[in-house]
């Protein structure tokens, strides 16, 4: 993989993880301070459960600090320990027995892995017909939004998270996920229309 | 009247991808207020973006979950735990390198003050010898 130029927060963090090699523990637990928060809301809204995604967050700092050694310091570590927690998350699914992906081909365009989710099986629920009248269509609509970010495949889901929830640009994404830009944005993409199919019948 | 069927088409087309772009967070002003303009006459379009809108600001809403104050803690506790358990690489192969310094440090400033100790004593012992020469001669 070709080498890229790191931003100045990729140079301090290359420069912790140099430090964290050396031998000091301090540096790691600085790498942890900063991202401990980005990385538990990620595996939380990727398992959707505050016990099992505090875990997961703290199982994805030991392996970081594991792995240190296979790290390529010219890489961004952000993305390195996402991809680690995103990677996490996923099998945690896998072994409960929920994850859903969609296969990528050559030009990114994603088929249903099998037995793997169609359109037609995307339906999270209707909106609750009992919800109080007082509540309002906003919050409805965020509640619908939530249900159906949790039903999303989870590589679509982990785009919607990384950015609509994280900030990261799709090339950021690509290197998280292991997957070229074009294919994040088009999952990226595909995410959206799901959740703006289930406002059908919402507005 | 075919052509104007068309135009509304193509215009269609457009709104259809600026919305889409509008979900990646890079329609531009101008695009935007084109975009509003279509959908006011386009009944077609408008609720596209009105779904699309709802979503991203439903998205942009959703609360961060805080981390309790003993998270990073627990990690490092954690950490040790697994560093205690594992065969020695990366940072326990820094540390063992640190410990190894202290330990020829140590050995290395001992060897110091013995050789200085023994060089005092035996100037002593020399100085004791002569002193004790001259007495008996005397």
């Amino acid at each position: 993989m070709p080498e890229v130029r790191l931003t100045l927060d990729g140079i301090q963090d290359a420069r912790l993880v140099k430090a964290c090699r050396a031998g000091d523990e301090r540096a790691f637990e600085t790498l942890v301070l900063k991202y401990q928060d980005q990385v538990f809301n990620v595996v939380y809204r990727m398992v959707g459960d505050r016990e099992e995604a505090m875990d997961l967050a703290q199982e994805t700092f030991i392996k970081a600090f594991q792995g240190l050694d296979s790290f390529n310091q010219g890489r961004p570590f952000r993305a390195w320990l996402l991809r680690i927690g995103t990677n996490s998350a996923i099998d945690l699914l896998r072994r409960r027995g929920r994850a859903r992906d969609v296969r990528v081909d050559a030009e990114g365009v994603g088929e249903p892995a099998a037995p793997g989710l169609s359109r037609g099986e995307f339906e999270p629920r209707a909106p609750a017909s009992e919800i109080p009248e007082n509540v309002s269509l906003a919050r409805e609509t965020a509640e619908v939004v939530t249900e159906a970010l949790e039903m999303l495949p989870d590589n679509y889901k982990a785009v919607v998270v990384l950015h609509h929830m994280e900030g990261l640009s799709y090339s950021e994404i690509g290197k998280v996920l292991g997957v070229p830009r074009n294919t994040a944005k088009t999952w990226g993409r595909r995410a959206r229309g799901l959740l703006c199919d289930t406002l059908e019948g919402a507005m | 009247m075919r052509d104007s069927r068309d135009e509304t088409g193509r215009e269609c087309e457009r709104a259809g991808r600026a919305i889409e772009d509008l979900g990646d967070g890079r329609t531009g002003r101008v695009r935007l207020l084109m975009l509003r303009r279509h959908v006011r006459e386009c009944p077609g379009c408008a609720p596209r973006l009105e779904k699309m809108s709802a979503v991203l600001e439903a998205l942009s809403e959703m609360q961060r979950e805080q981390l309790p104050e003993e998270f990073t803690a627990a990690v490092m506790a954690r950490l040790l735990d697994a560093v205690a358990g594992r065969p020695a690489g990366g940072a326990e192969r820094g540390r063992d390198n640190r410990n190894l310094f202290w330990v020829v440090g140590a050995a290395g400033l001992g060897l110091v003050i013995g050789l200085a100790l023994a060089v005092v004593r035996h100037l002593l012992g020399r100085q004791g010898e002569d002193e004790l020469a001259v007495a008996g001669h005397a």
